[in-house]
């Protein structure tokens, strides 16, 4: 046997132990985020995911927001903003956001990953409904069983007052929305389904109705552009939620600067600019009537 | 006239020339201004369609209507300058020439047959539709005197629709009409700037040849 392959042998034999204790250690060492974060530690930068279907065009409200959260909660804000709910529920179960405003839809679908931080109170309630809108010329239209061939907007896939409501509706009589309308489409946001009502692009969508409240202050001029059909039951407000594993002390820092908005000036100020009445605190079970349809539509 | 003294006469004629001459210049500069801004426009208006269709492929591969209508749109929704050249509609057709989208939507609603119905699109329907077979944008004038600029969409070779944007004749008659007015304005100018001065020299170059006249009486 010459020296090398002596060599080799042993060089083998320590190399594949050391490859054993490598694995070994790669396996037991704890879960971390991309960004170096471990379950249950402290982020240097607290992420907070919004969308376009609730908060859209409001970056300087975003600016106020995060200053006055930083100060309440002592940590660095970032708001990450994404096109849909699909985007920023992905980016909170992989750890990439620590909390989110999102909707009560994706929230009951991923409910065992995420936790509950608080929901808006919305003309005294923690609830909200889906109006069904359609253009301020249309008197015709009586509910959405007289819209059938026409062209319908929804919000985002993921949206329960922008898109399962409607589409719960029509299930009931066993109809999808794929076969009821001419043609359906997404325009990513609530203001933009109001947009795409006015400018009769569609001919009728389905939009949150605090969003369309909230526009009717804002923007009266375009609100004034079509005419609620029906409003929907009440369902959960949207809520704002957290990763499973955050920090406790954060999630508690946050979920207080949450709930305590309506004792500061700069804080009221704030929700009067979102047009809520507070920040409360509400169960899972809140969301029941959103997770019963969820279970009842089948999607194609 | 044949009577008159020719230190009216030579001063007249020179007024009349310098008039047949500031007719003649302006009317040509005007004839080629409106054949260059015409050329100009249908070259902007096909730049502009080839961008456009550029832009909105990426969102017509995912069928996302609102996303072209706000790309299509974008144009119209920023007040533009008098005279500015703008399409006033766009009408983006999907792969069965249907509209898809349009930035009129009454006129042009979603998912219908834009050229049943519709003298000036019906009539340049094969145009339309062979515009994109050899990868090419079309120009066109409706018997309206509208001009429409087509487009086809593709990706990857694959003809996804196509892109129409109309033109009214009144982006010519508005533009043209400006620049008449400004070239006979300033023709005006011009003339009356060179008529005295015209009428003096004229009266000096008859000077001699009146003295002339009279010597040989």
């Amino acid at each position: 046997m010459t020296m090398l392959t002596i060599l080799s042998k042993a060089f083998a034999g320590v190399g594949a132990q050391l490859t054993v204790v490598v694995i070994a250690a790669l396996l037991s060492a704890p879960q971390v985020s991309a960004q170096g974060r471990q379950n249950g530690e402290t982020p240097a930068v607290v992420r907070i995911g919004v969308t376009p279907v609730f908060l859209d065009h409001q970056t300087a409200f975003l600016n106020e927001w995060k200053a006055y959260l930083e100060k309440r909660i002592k940590h660095t804000v970032q708001f990450v903003q994404r096109s849909s709910y699909q985007e920023i529920t992905d980016l909170l179960l992989k750890n990439q956001l620590e909390f989110a405003w999102i909707c009560g839809y994706p929230f009951v679908q991923h409910k065992a990953s995420l936790t509950l931080v608080s929901v808006p109170l919305y003309k005294g309630a923690p609830l909200y409904q889906s109006y069904l809108i359609v253009p301020r010329g249309d008197e015709r239209t009586q509910s959405i069983f007289d819209l059938e061939g026409k062209v319908f907007a929804f919000s985002d896939p993921n949206s329960n007052s922008g898109h399962l409501v409607p589409r719960a509706l029509l299930w009931r009589l066993g109809i999808t929305p794929e076969s009821f309308f001419r043609k359906t489409f997404f325009t990513w946001a609530h203001r933009k389904v109001v947009e795409a009502v006015a400018a009769k692009v569609a001919d009728a969508g389905a939009v949150d109705g605090y969003v369309w409240d909230t526009l009717g202050l804002t923007q009266p001029e375009l609100v004034d552009k079509t005419r609620v059909v029906s409003k929907s039951r009440r369902y959960g407000f949207p809520p704002v939620v957290a990763r499973k594993g955050i920090d406790r002390t954060l999630f508690d820092s946050f979920q207080r600067a949450l709930l305590e908005m309506n004792k500061h000036p700069e804080g009221i100020e704030l929700l009067k600019q979102l047009n809520i009445d507070g920040f409360s605190i509400q169960s899972p079970s809140l969301f029941g009537d959103i997770e019963a349809l969820a279970l009842d539509v089948p999607f194609d | 006239m044949r009577n008159l003294s020719l230190r009216y006469k030579v001063p007249l004629r020179v007024g009349i020339l310098i008039l047949i001459v500031a007719v003649v210049v302006t009317t040509s500069l005007i004839a080629r201004s409106y054949l260059i801004f015409k050329k100009d426009l249908v070259v902007s208006s096909e730049n502009i369609a080839l961008v456009t269709a550029r832009t909105v492929r990426a969102p017509m591969l995912r069928n996302d209507v609102w996303t072209v209508y706000e790309i299509i749109n974008a144009p119209f929704e920023v007040e533009s300058g008098a005279g500015a050249l703008q399409a006033d509609a766009v009408i983006v057709l999907d792969d069965m020439n249907h509209v898809f989208v349009s930035t009129r939507p009454t006129a042009y609603p979603i998912d219908i047959d834009p050229f049943e119905n519709n003298g000036d699109l019906g009539a340049l329907k094969d145009k339309i539709i062979g515009a994109g077979q050899h990868s090419g944008t079309v120009t066109a004038t409706a018997g309206s005197g509208d001009l429409y600029v087509m487009t086809p969409i593709i990706s990857d070779g694959v003809i996804l629709g196509r892109i129409l944007m109309r033109y009214p004749d009144t982006v010519y008659t508005t533009r043209f009409a400006s620049i008449t007015k400004q070239a006979v304005y300033t023709t005006m100018i011009i003339v009356a700037l060179l008529l005295p001065v015209g009428w003096y020299w004229g009266q000096r170059l008859a000077e001699p040849l009146v003295l002339s006249r009279r010597l040989f009486r």
